[in-house]
């Protein structure tokens, strides 16, 4: 994980290392982010359905985070803000490299059974949203 | 011998005529009536050829004689007549026999007589027989016009005896027809009055039907006015409920503001690290506030938009009603005035019907009077018809009694 400042460093002291997910809705998939990338969360600046890197979105709340060395802000537009969660570290998984099709997906958060893709957020941004074939544009 | 044709015996002078033939008797003495009483004798047993001899008798006895002698010539005469009288009287019997017997009066009766004394009673008889010639020309004459007009008669009877039966069978027939319009007027009476009765039930139903049409007009008039009241509700609530939207408008603006400000708070708790893990509570507990509130307004949302349906319906409906009700009343309005001219053609009906039952009992009353006055007809032609068959028998015996006056007729010739 590359949000260091998102961690609880416990190991000193023998504490479980934990993380804080920002948790959220893309469409029908929720997914985490590192909520220390987080600036501050807004109304989306602009009305109406989204695409991104993550699909599309009808989105209500808007993730503003800091986008490169220069602290140029960048806003990642969402359906629904779940909330921020302090995830363990042990329930983390990288994601294989052979399976990294995406360059913006950095690892799994296994709630429960159930997998939750962490994103990282500048990438996401940068990355272009896929075409979405002719048999999905009017379900988007 | 008769005495017409007696000889007239005139005496010989200077014979004593009355001498008796024997000679027994001596002569009588001149001065004796016996020559006189000879011829008396003689003239009593109706032998009046015998005549006294004047020369056997002396004076007066001669004159006596001679008298008796005249006396008995005259009354020979007289006797001829009389045998002339009774042979032309036999005769005239005898044609008149003859006439009766043949009845033949063309022959010219003959009034020749020798006998003054008969020529009247024979003039008397071809008076009588003229007479009886104009009677058989007159009578006929008579027979002939008797048997024409006998004929005549006889085919008129028979012809007004034909007349009177076609009469009667077909004053029978007109009767019996009569009978059964009779029977058909009485019907169309019964039928005349059931029709008025119910024309009269009718009237009723058309009179109740015109109350019930204008309280139906009335019931449509307040419903109407209810559909109004209720319009106006319906908007009043409608109103009230876009102000229960625009509320939940500002309550819902609010809560995802609290919702947006516990979420930064919540990120600002976990930069905070173990310090802001209290801070993160509260915000946690704030947004899960304002997520109920989020939850509550869109149900609220929810049940205003079904508020606005229902409202919309209700208004939609309260339109419709309206103009249900107005069309109703209009509706109302126009079969109250079918009503109204139903019920002025359902009066004129009624009183028609009523007129027609009238004049239907008055109908019936005269058929029975036409069938009771046919029935007497009848009667009297059958009495006609039978008084004509009696007149065509006594025509035809009258026929028959002309023919037979006619042939009796043909017996006695008058030309």
């Amino acid at each position: 994980m590359s949000g260091a400042a998102g961690t609880s460093e416990g190991e000193g002291n023998g504490a479980e290392a934990e993380v804080e997910v920002l948790l959220f809705l893309v469409g029908p998939d929720q997914l985490g982010a590192d909520a220390s990338q987080v600036l501050r969360i807004e109304r989306p600046h602009q009305p109406g359905p989204r695409r991104s890197a993550l699909g599309s979105a009808s989105p209500k709340r808007s993730l503003v985070f800091t986008c490169d060395e220069g602290g140029a802000e960048g806003a990642l537009d969402v359906d629904l803000v779940l909330g921020v969660r302090t995830v363990p570290t042990r329930d983390l998984r990288r994601v294989p490299p052979a399976a990294r099709t995406a360059p913006h997906a950095i690892g799994f958060w296994l709630d429960g059974d159930r997998p939750v893709l962490l994103i990282d957020l500048p990438r996401t941004l940068a990355a272009p949203a896929p075409d979405i074939p002719d048999s999905q544009r009017k379900a988007t | 011998m008769p005495l017409d044709q007696a000889p007239e015996k005139p005496p010989k002078k200077g014979k004593k005529s009355s001498a008796p033939q024997n000679g027994a008797q001596p002569p009588a003495p001149a001065h004796t009536l016996a020559p006189i009483m000879d011829v008396l004798r003689s003239a009593l047993e109706r032998d009046l050829g015998a005549r006294v001899d004047p020369s056997k008798l002396d004076g007066e006895a001669a004159e006596v004689g001679m008298a008796l002698n005249m006396l008995l010539t005259r009354l020979i005469d007289s006797e001829r007549r009389k045998a002339t009288t009774a042979q032309e009287i036999e005769q005239a019997l005898e044609a008149l026999l003859q006439l009766v017997r043949t009845g033949d009066l063309s022959k010219k009766w003959n009034t020749q007589t020798e006998n003054p004394q008969l020529g009247p009673l024979l003039e008397g008889f071809a008076k009588v027989i003229e007479t009886l010639r104009t009677f058989v020309r007159e009578i006929n004459e008579a027979a002939l016009r008797l048997s024409s007009s006998a004929n005549q008669v006889l085919a008129a009877s028979t012809q007004h005896e034909t007349s009177s039966t076609e009469q009667a069978a077909a004053i029978h027939e007109t009767t019996a027809t009569m009978e059964e319009l009779k029977h058909a007027s009485a019907q169309i009476a019964e039928n005349a009055g059931a029709v008025a009765r119910v024309a009269e039930e009718t009237l009723g139903a058309a009179r109740a039907g015109r109350g019930a049409i204008g309280e139906f007009i009335q019931a449509m008039q307040q419903i109407r006015n209810d559909g109004v009241a209720v319009a106006d509700s319906i908007a009043k609530l409608s109103k009230r409920v876009e102000r229960i939207g625009t509320v939940v408008e500002v309550i819902d603006e609010i809560a995802d503001r609290s919702d947006l400000l516990a979420l930064n708070a919540a990120l600002e708790g976990s930069r905070a690290g173990e310090a802001g893990k209290g801070f993160s509570i509260v915000a946690a507990e704030m947004r899960r506030l304002a997520e109920n509130v989020l939850d509550s307004t869109k149900e609220i949302k929810n049940l205003i938009t079904e508020i606005r349906e229902a409202t919309a319906a209700a208004a939609s409906a309260a339109d419709a009603s309206k103009a249900a009700t107005e069309s109703g009343e209009k509706l109302g309005s126009v079969a109250a005035q079918s009503v109204e001219g139903i019920l002025a053609g359902v009066q004129e009906t009624s009183d028609a019907a009523r007129v027609i039952n009238l004049a239907t009992q008055q109908q019936r009353t005269a058929t029975e009077q036409v069938v009771a006055s046919m029935a007497e007809i009848e009667d009297v032609t059958r009495q006609t018809t039978q008084a004509s068959k009696q007149a065509t028998g006594a025509a035809a015996e009258l026929t028959t009694l002309a023919g037979r006056l006619a042939e009796l007729i043909k017996r006695f010739k008058a030309d």
